[in-house]
């Protein structure tokens, strides 16, 4: 087993949070992972990339090389296209939310943005903010994004949900509970808008 | 990509210091290396140095860890000459190091971390320095074809450099940071003794941090793309927050300077030093902690007007203080902001030194209490702020205004 990813989005989108999510599900796994950030300002509202790699065996460079993640996850759509250059061009996907965090006056027309990510070959595009809104948690949508991503990585739902009991353990169980239903409602959607995504190995 | 500075490479502190370095690889050699630099620092009886690089500080990896030991009993130092650095004991301990210097270079080969891997093809041996390792050992998962040196330690036994040298009929050298031992063994002649590449030859670049994509291009093996990255995606600048009070400083300070095109605005390291970038492009410096001060003093010296500071309120407990005590001492004519968020934002939102006793720390220093007031900065006191610093900028002496407003990312987290 051997999965490369890339998490790209804003400073403050709770990119390294994902990070730290899928990494927990790793180690229940007894996999190897590494993760490395590349920010400037971490708060300040610039483009911030994680690449996450996992392996049942051990990994050697901290940096994913170009053409190799399977998934780019990115919070927002202009950094989804950011990273191209690293996603796999015979199988990787890319999930990506629609909601725009406008930080600059030359922000390009979403719409623009909308049709670049559709060409992709392997997308799924849908606005993690509006879900999590929608279930009273508007500061999950970075987990809404977990579980539209979830049925592209190589876990179990539940694997993943336990790492959510787990990180969010110390705020109470009405905060594990509310991460958990924008988990679930992010993944139902994802299935039924990209009906049998390839089955990781 | 680093958020301050380029990124120094410790390798010449070490050398500079004459003190062995340990680079690791791997997050887990990072783990054994500390814990074996503790050792062989209480054995030599000198610090042992540990380099990290960029990408092994912003990363995280499982490690398996050792059960740790006891706390050392204390044991305060009794040979003062080894901590008193008067000259005459800094030069026998100078003589005593450099004389050790031999022994400490050869004892290298006996310990672990500079290791030889035989490989076939002996038309390139490659030298590879901590992570390095790692872009090699990605780029060739079933063993490199090539002699490879890893080196993890510093300085390196010169038998080892002469066994790889019959190893392989050139070097490749793929290190982090700076061509430090590329340099060395290349020496300062257009031609070396043996064919050398690395980043001086353009074989790697000179600047910037390895990739394993730049150590295959390197090594000229094929390099996989992705999808090209659409022309419409336009670089994301970092930004203050919405609501960042900095901003509001900024706002009345360009209102001010808008009428003295000649004056300059020395800063500092924080997130205020975007006021470097639009749209606020307010500040000409950043420098190092504390230099917006002495350099607005120095600048004010030689005759600058206005000269002012802006400074955070850690960065000013920081560093800040003895530039201050400085101009107060000379009457230097400049003008002070503190920009007090009341905490370390950039880093995360850590208490900050000063919070609470910032005025009483600049009145201690001799700042006149007629020129150090607190000033709020928000949009509806813009113009009583801008009158505020247009009159201290005509004081001929050290005025200080304290801009106060927390950090926005700290109250929201509350």
């Amino acid at each position: 087993m051997r999965f490369d990813m890339i998490i790209a989005g804003v400073g403050g989108q709770g990119i390294l949070t994902i990070s730290a999510l899928i990494g927990r599900a790793a180690l229940a796994k007894g996999w190897h992972l590494k993760q490395s950030e590349v920010h400037g300002m971490a708060q300040r509202g610039g483009a911030v990339q994680s690449h996450l790699r996992l392996s049942d065996r051990p990994i050697h460079s901290d940096l994913v090389p170009r053409g190799r993640a399977r998934l780019i996850l990115a919070t927002e759509p202009l950094e989804a296209l950011r990273y191209l250059p690293w996603l796999d061009p015979r199988e990787g996907w890319l999930v990506a939310n629609e909601e725009p965090v406008r930080t600059m006056d030359a922000y390009p027309d979403p719409s623009a943005l909308y049709a670049a990510i559709r060409s992709l070959p392997r997308h799924f595009l849908f606005n993690a903010d509006a879900l999590a809104r929608r279930l009273q948690a508007p500061r999950a949508a970075n987990i809404a994004m977990l579980g539209a991503a979830s049925p592209y990585l190589p876990f179990e739902p539940e694997t993943l949900e336990a790492a959510l009991a787990a990180q969010f353990a110390r705020k109470g169980n009405a905060v594990v509970e509310a991460n958990q239903a924008v988990f679930r409602a992010a993944r139902q959607a994802a299935l039924q808008a990209v009906p049998s995504p390839s089955a990781p190995p | 990509m680093h958020s301050s500075q380029n990124e120094q490479d410790s390798r010449f502190y070490a050398h500079f210091a004459s003190v062995p370095l340990l680079e690791p690889s791997t997050q887990q050699e990072a783990y054994e290396m500390v814990r074996a630099a503790f050792d062989y620092s209480e054995q030599l009886r000198l610090p042992v140095a540990v380099r990290l690089v960029t990408r092994l500080a912003h990363s995280r990896a499982d490690v398996r860890t050792a059960s740790s030991r006891p706390e050392n009993p204390l044991q305060p130092a009794s040979e003062p000459s080894r901590w008193v650095l008067l000259p005459v004991h800094a030069r026998r301990n100078w003589a005593e190091l450099t004389a050790r210097w031999p022994s400490i270079t050869a004892e290298s080969a006996t310990l672990p971390w500079n290791r030889l891997i035989p490989g076939s093809d002996r038309r390139l041996g490659i030298v590879a320095c901590g992570i390095a390792f790692n872009y090699l050992q990605e780029l060739f998962p079933n063993g490199c074809p090539y002699p490879v040196l890893k080196i993890g330690h510093y300085p390196i036994a010169t038998s080892i450099l002469d066994d790889f040298r019959k190893a392989a009929d050139a070097w490749l050298f793929l290190e982090e940071g700076a061509p430090f031992l590329e340099a060395q063994i290349r020496g300062p002649f257009s031609m070396s003794a043996f064919p050398v590449h690395g980043r001086l030859d353009g074989r790697l670049p000179r600047t910037g941090e390895l990739s394993p994509d730049l150590v295959a291009q390197a090594l000229e093996l094929p390099v996989s793309e992705g999808h090209p990255v659409p022309p419409l995606v336009a670089p994301r600048p970092p930004i203050l927050c919405r609501g960042c009070p900095h901003a509001d400083t900024y706002d009345f300070i360009r209102d001010v300077m808008a009428g003295y095109p000649g004056g300059r605005i020395f800063s500092d390291i924080g997130c205020y030093t975007l006021g470097a970038l639009p749209p606020y492009s307010t500040i000409h410096t950043c420098v190092d902690m504390g230099a917006a001060i002495t350099m607005a003093k120095g600048a004010a010296d030689a005759g600058l007007f206005p000269s002012l500071a802006v400074i955070g309120d850690s960065t000013f407990a920081h560093s800040g203080l003895t530039g201050l005590l400085d101009a107060v001492a000379e009457n230097s004519p400049i003008t002070v902001i503190i920009l007090d968020n009341e905490t370390t934002g950039m880093t995360g939102g850590q208490e900050s030194l000063s919070s609470g006793r910032l005025e009483s720390m600049v009145a201690g220093l001799g700042v006149a209490p007629d020129h150090l007031a607190v000033l709020t900065p928000l949009p509806r006191f813009r113009q009583d702020n801008a009158q505020r610093l247009r009159a201290e900028i005509g004081h001929q002496g050290v005025s200080v205004l304290i801009a106060r407003r927390p950090c926005i990312q700290i109250r929201k987290g509350t």
